[in-house]
C-alpha cells in the first residue's frame, strides 16, 4: 500500500513534470494567448491532481490499522501528505493568483493598445483633414497667383501710361519755362519804362521845390506882417501909458490947485500972525499966573493936611488924658482904700506914717511869724509820726507776746500730754517692775530648789514666757504712737527736718538746673555733630594716600614751581631785550637763569657762614657760662673741677698746699672711680674710711676740705702767732 | 520654600553693605558731576536704582574709587572698607571738597553710618526690609543730592575731593592708607538730607558748606 501510495504521489509529480517538459518542449515563439492556454492547462491539471489525491487519502483513511508501528508510519505519511496537499493547494492558489494578475495585465495592455489604435485613427483623420485643407489652400493660392499676375500686368501698363503722361508734362513745363523766360524779358522792358517815371518824379520835385520857395516867401511876408502887428501893439501900449500919464498929470494938476488954495489960506493966516503972537504973549502970562496959583494952593493943601493930622493927634491925646484922669481917680480911690486898710491893720499908725514901706515891713513880720509857725507844726507832726511808729511797734510786740502766750499754752498742753504719757509709762514701768519682782521671787524660789533639773526646765519656760511678753509689749509700744515719748529732742528733730527739707528743695532745684544744662549741652553736641565735630579720642580719621585732593595739590605745586621758573626766565628775557640783546636770546636767558641759580648757591653759602658765626657765638656764650658755673662750684663746694679726656675729672681743693695736690676721678658706666695720684697716697687713711667703709665720695671730699682747712688755718694761726711773737 | 521666600524678601548684611557702598559710589559720582568738580564731558549716564546716574569715566577717579568703595569681587575678596563696614568699625565717611590752590575746605558731605539690627558681624545675618523699599529710599536721597545744586554756593575755584573715613581707634591702618586730620569748614552752614535704612545699616547724609556772607 505504501509503495502504491508512494507511486501514486510520484506519479502525479511525474505527470506534472511531463506537462512541464511538454510545455518547454513547445516552440518558444508562443503568443500570450497560448501561454494563457498552458496556464489553464496547468490549472486543469492541478484540479485533476486534487481530485486524484483526495480519493487516495480517502483510501488511506479507510484502510484498517494493522499494527501500531505501521499505523504511526501511516499517520506520519498521512501528515506528510496533508502537508504536501496544503503546500500544493497554496501553490495552486499562487498560480491562480498569478493567472488572475496576468489576466488583469493582459486586459490592461489590451485596453492600452486599443486606446493607442483609437489615437492613431484620430491622428490619421486629423492628418486627412489637414491634407484636404492644404489642397484647398493650394488651389486658392493658385487662383490668387493668377489674379496677382493679372494685376501686375495691369500695373505695368499703368506705369507705362504714367511715364508717358509725365513726359508730356515735362514737355509742358519746358514750354512754360520758355514762356516764363519770355515774360522775364518783358519785365526787363518794364523796368526801362520805370526809369521814365523817375524822370517825371524829378520834375514834380522841381515843382515842389518852387512851391516850397513860394511858401517860404509867403512865410517871410507873414513874418513881416507879424512884426508890423507887433509894432502896432507896442504903439497901443505906449498910447495907454501916455493916457495914464495924462491922467496922473491931471491928478497932479488938481492937487496943485488944492495946494494953491491952501497956500492962499496960509497967506491969510500969516497975515493974522502978529495979532496971534500978541495973544500968545498975553496967554503965556496968564498961564504963569495960574501956575503960581496952583503952587500956592498945593502949599495950602499941605498945611491943611498937617493941621488935620495934628488935630487927630490932639484928639487922641485928649482921649488918653480923659482915660488917665479916670485912672487917676480910680487909683486915688484905691490909695484911699489902701490907706484905710493900713490904718485898720496897723493900729498905732498916724496917717503920715501910712506908707507902703511900713506895710511891707508889717507883712514881712507876718511872713516870718508864719514860717516859724510852720516849722513848729512840722516838728509836731514828726513827733506824732514817731509816736505812731512806737505805737505800731508796741502793737507788734503785743501780737508777738500774744503769740508767745499761745505757744506757751500750746506747750503747756503738750507738756500735759507728755505728762500723761509719762504717767502711762510710769504705770507700765511699775507694772514691769512688779513683773520683774515676781520673776525675781520666782527665781529665788527656784534657786531654793537646787539640783532639780525639771525645775530648771520650768524656769526656762517661765523665762521664755516673760521674754515673749516683753516682745509683745515692745511691739505694742512700737505700733502705738501714743506710747511714744516726745522729748526735748523733738524740736531739734523738727528743725533738722526743716533743714533737710530745705536742702532737699535746693537739691531739687539744682537737679532741675543741671537737667536744663544737660539738655542745652545735648543740643550743642547735636549741633556740633552736624557741624562735623566728633570725639577725637574714639575716632581715627583715615584716607587713601593716593586721593585726588593730594594729587591735585601736588600737581598744583609742581605747576607753580614751573610757572615761577618760567616767570624768571621771562623776566630775564625782558631784561635782555631791554639791554638790546637780540641774537641767541634764549641761550643768553638760559645762561642767566643758571647764573642766578649759582647766585642762589652763593646766597646759601652766605647763610651758612652766618650760621657758623652764630655757632661760634653760641660756643663763646657756652664757654662763658660754663666758666661761671665752674667758678661758682669752686666757691661753693671748695673744689676746682676740670673735665679731662676719657671721662676723667680732676678735683683740686681750695685749700690745697700745692697745685699738684689733686684727686682724679673717672666716670665709668655711671659710677665714679678714684684714680691713684701722688696726693691720694697721702690720704690713704681717709680714703679707706670714707670710700672703703662708707662708700661715699662727697663725704670724702668734705672731710678732705675740713682737714685741709684745719691744717691751713693752723698754719695761718701759727704764722700769725709767729708774726705776733716777732712783733713782740 | 521658607528659605527661598526669606531670601526674596530680606537682605543679608553683606548685601546691605554692598547697597551702602553702591549708594556711596553713585552719590559721590553724582556730587562730582553736579558740583562741577570735573568736566561734564568726562561723565556717562548709567541706569541704577531706576535712575539715570552720571558716572565718571575719568580713569584716575575710577582708580581711586574702585579700591575704596566698590568691589566685592567673589565671596571672600572683600575690600578693606567693606570689611570695616561689616566689622562695624566705620562711624562715618566724609567726602571733602577743597580748593586745590589754598587747601581750604569748601564743602563736606558727611555720610553717617548707624548700625541697626542684632549687632553681630555675621555676614549672613538677615534684615527684614524689602529690597524695593530700600532702593526707593536710596533713589530719593540720590534725587535730593541732585537737587542741592540749586542752593549750594558756586565753586568758582579749581577743586579736588578726598574721602575720609572716620573709624574706631582699634583699626589697623593698611599700607595704602594713612591717618589724616579732620577737616572743618569755618563759618559753615549745614543741611541734613533724607536718610535711608537697609534695616541693618542706617545712612544719614549731611552737607556742610561755606556760608558766603
Amino acid at each position: 500500500m505504501n509503495k502504491s501510495k508512494d507511486n501514486d504521489q510520484t506519479f502525479v509529480i511525474k505527470i506534472l513534470d511531463d506537462l512541464r517538459s511538454n510545455n518547454r518542449s513547445k516552440p518558444l515563439r508562443m503568443h500570450y494567448d497560448t501561454s494563457m492556454i498552458s496556464s489553464n492547462d496547468s490549472l486543469l491539471l492541478s484540479n485533476k491532481r486534487r481530485r486524484s489525491c483526495s480519493p487516495d487519502l480517502q483510501e488511506s483513511m479507510l484502510t484498517p490499522v494493522t499494527s501500531p508501528w505501521e499505523s504511526r508510519r501511516i499517520k506520519q505519511e498521512l501528515v506528510n501528505a496533508r502537508a504536501e496537499i496544503a503546500s500544493l493547494q497554496e501553490r495552486n492558489k499562487t498560480l491562480f493568483n498569478l493567472k488572475k494578475e496576468s489576466d488583469i495585465l493582459f486586459e490592461k495592455e489590451k485596453s492600452a493598445l486599443e486606446h493607442n489604435i483609437n489615437k492613431s485613427k484620430l491622428m490619421i483623420d486629423q492628418l486627412d483633414n489637414r491634407l484636404k485643407e492644404i489642397r484647398y489652400e493650394k488651389s486658392n493660392l493658385k487662383e490668387e497667383n493668377d489674379s496677382l499676375m493679372k494685376k501686375l500686368e495691369s500695373l505695368v501698363e499703368e506705369n507705362k501710361r504714367w511715364t508717358s503722361n509725365l513726359e508730356k508734362e515735362n514737355k509742358e513745363l519746358e514750354d512754360k519755362l520758355t514762356s516764363v523766360t519770355s515774360e522775364l524779358t518783358k519785365y526787363q522792358n518794364e523796368s526801362v519804362s520805370r526809369n521814365c517815371t523817375d524822370y517825371e518824379l524829378n520834375e514834380l520835385k522841381k515843382t515842389l521845390r518852387s512851391n516850397e520857395k513860394y511858401i517860404e516867401e509867403l512865410t517871410s511876408n507873414l513874418r513881416k506882417k507879424q512884426i508890423e502887428i507887433n509894432t502896432l501893439e507896442n504903439d497901443q501900449v505906449k498910447m495907454n501909458t501916455a493916457n495914464q500919464r495924462i491922467k496922473c498929470l491931471e491928478n497932479e494938476l488938481a492937487s496943485l490947485q488944492e495946494n494953491a488954495m491952501v497956500v492962499n489960506a496960509q497967506r491969510e493966516k500969516l497975515k493974522r500972525f502978529n495979532s496971534m503972537e500978541n495973544e500968545l504973549v498975553s496967554l503965556r502970562e496968564e498961564v504963569a499966573i495960574y501956575r503960581n496959583d496952583v503952587k500956592q494952593t498945593e502949599v495950602l493943601e499941605n498945611k491943611v493936611a498937617t493941621l488935620e493930622s495934628k488935630l487927630n493927634k490932639h484928639e487922641l491925646i485928649e482921649k488918653e488924658a480923659m482915660q488917665l484922669r479916670s485912672n487917676l481917680a480910680v487909683s486915688e480911690d484905691r490909695l484911699k482904700a489902701w490907706i484905710d486898710v493900713c490904718r485898720e491893720v496897723c493900729e498905732n499908725v498916724t496917717e503920715s506914717q501910712c506908707y507902703p514901706e511900713y506895710l511891707r515891713y508889717y507883712v514881712d513880720n507876718l511872713k516870718k511869724k508864719d514860717l516859724f509857725l510852720v516849722n513848729e507844726k512840722g516838728e509836731l507832726q514828726t513827733n506824732i509820726a514817731r509816736l505812731e511808729l512806737k505805737l505800731k511797734q508796741m502793737e507788734v510786740e503785743l501780737l508777738k507776746a500774744k503769740e508767745q502766750i499761745v505757744i506757751g499754752t500750746n506747750n503747756n498742753n503738750k507738756n500735759e500730754l507728755i505728762i500723761k504719757r509719762l504717767k502711762k509709762q510710769i504705770y507700765i514701768i511699775t507694772w514691769e517692775r512688779n513683773d520683774l519682782r515676781e520673776l525675781l521671787d520666782s527665781f529665788q524660789k527656784e534657786v531654793t530648789v537646787i539640783g532639780n533639773i525639771n525645775g530648771e526646765d520650768t524656769k526656762m519656760e517661765v523665762l521664755e514666757k516673760a521674754i515673749n511678753g516683753y516682745k509683745s509689749r515692745m511691739n505694742q509700744i512700737e505700733t502705738d504712737p501714743s506710747m511714744y515719748v516726745p522729748t526735748d529732742n523733738n524740736k531739734r528733730w523738727i528743725e533738722e527736718k526743716n533743714v533737710l527739707l530745705k536742702e532737699k528743695e535746693e537739691l531739687i532745684n539744682k537737679c532741675k538746673q543741671l537737667e536744663e544744662k544737660c539738655s542745652d549741652l545735648n543740643d550743642q553736641i547735636d549741633h556740633r555733630a552736624l557741624k562735623g565735630d566728633f570725639n577725637l579720642k574714639e575716632t581715627k580719621v583715615l584716607h587713601y594716600k593716593m586721593n585726588p585732593a593730594s594729587e591735585g595739590f601736588n600737581h598744583y605745586q609742581n605747576e607753580l614751581a614751573k610757572a615761577k621758573q618760567e616767570i624768571e626766565k621771562l623776566k630775564e628775557r625782558i631784561k635782555a631785550m631791554n639791554e638790546g640783546i637780540s641774537m641767541n636770546l634764549t641761550q643768553v636767558v638760559d645762561n642767566r637763569v643758571e647764573t642766578n641759580a649759582s647766585q642762589e648757591v652763593e646766597g646759601l653759602k652766605e647763610k651758612l657762614k652766618s650760621q657758623e658765626i652764630q655757632n661760634q657765638r653760641l660756643r663763646e656764650v657756652f664757654k662763658k657760662s660754663s666758666q661761671e658755673f665752674r667758678e661758682s662750684v669752686y666757691t661753693l663746694l671748695g673744689f676746682k673741677v676740670d673735665g679731662l679726656q676719657n671721662n676723667m675729672y680732676r678735683l683740686t681743693s681750695q685749700f690745697a698746699f700745692h697745685e699738684e695736690d689733686n684727686l682724679m676721678f673717672q666716670l665709668n658706666e655711671g659710677s665714679m672711680h678714684l684714680l691713684e695720684t701722688p696726693f691720694s697716697k697721702t690720704i690713704e687713711e681717709m680714703i679707706a674710711l670714707h670710700l672703703g667703709q662708707q662708700r661715699s665720695i662727697p663725704v670724702l671730699l668734705s672731710s678732705l676740705t675740713i682737714d685741709l682747712f684745719s691744717k691751713q688755718s693752723m698754719i695761718m694761726t701759727a704764722d700769725s702767732t709767729r708774726l705776733e711773737s716777732a712783733i713782740n | 520654600m521658607a528659605t527661598k521666600q526669606q531670601s526674596q524678601n530680606a537682605i543679608t548684611l553683606k548685601g546691605s553693605a554692598k547697597l551702602v557702598m553702591d549708594y556711596l559710589n553713585f552719590g559721590i559720582n553724582s556730587i562730582l558731576f553736579q558740583r562741577g568738580i570735573y568736566p561734564p564731558e568726562s561723565f556717562k549716564t548709567e541706569e541704577h536704582f531706576g535712575l539715570s546716574i552720571l558716572v565718571s569715566t575719568d580713569t584716575k577717579i575710577q582708580q581711586f574709587l574702585q579700591p575704596v568703595l566698590n568691589q566685592m569681587k567673589g565671596m571672600y575678596l572683600i575690600n578693606i572698607t567693606v570689611y570695616w563696614l561689616l566689622e562695624q568699625k566705620i562711624q562715618k565717611m566724609s567726602m571733602v571738597i577743597s580748593n586745590v590752590n589754598t587747601k581750604e575746605v569748601m564743602e563736606r558731605w558727611d555720610f553717617k553710618l548707624q548700625y541697626e539690627g542684632s549687632g553681630d558681624s555675621n555676614p549672613d545675618s538677615v534684615g527684614n526690609k524689602e529690597l524695593s523699599i530700600i532702593q526707593k529710599e536710596i533713589r530719593d536721597v540720590l534725587r535730593q543730592i541732585c537737587s542741592t545744586v540749586s542752593f549750594l554756593p558756586l565753586l568758582d575755584c579749581p577743586c579736588a575731593f578726598d574721602l575720609q573715613i572716620y573709624t574706631k581707634p582699634d583699626v589697623d591702618v593698611p599700607q595704602e592708607w594713612s591717618e589724616t586730620a579732620p577737616s572743618y569748614i569755618a563759618n559753615s552752614q549745614e543741611l541734613q538730607l533724607r536718610s535711608f535704612s537697609t534695616s541693618l545699616h542706617r545712612m544719614d547724609t549731611v552737607v556742610s558748606y561755606k556760608a558766603d556772607f
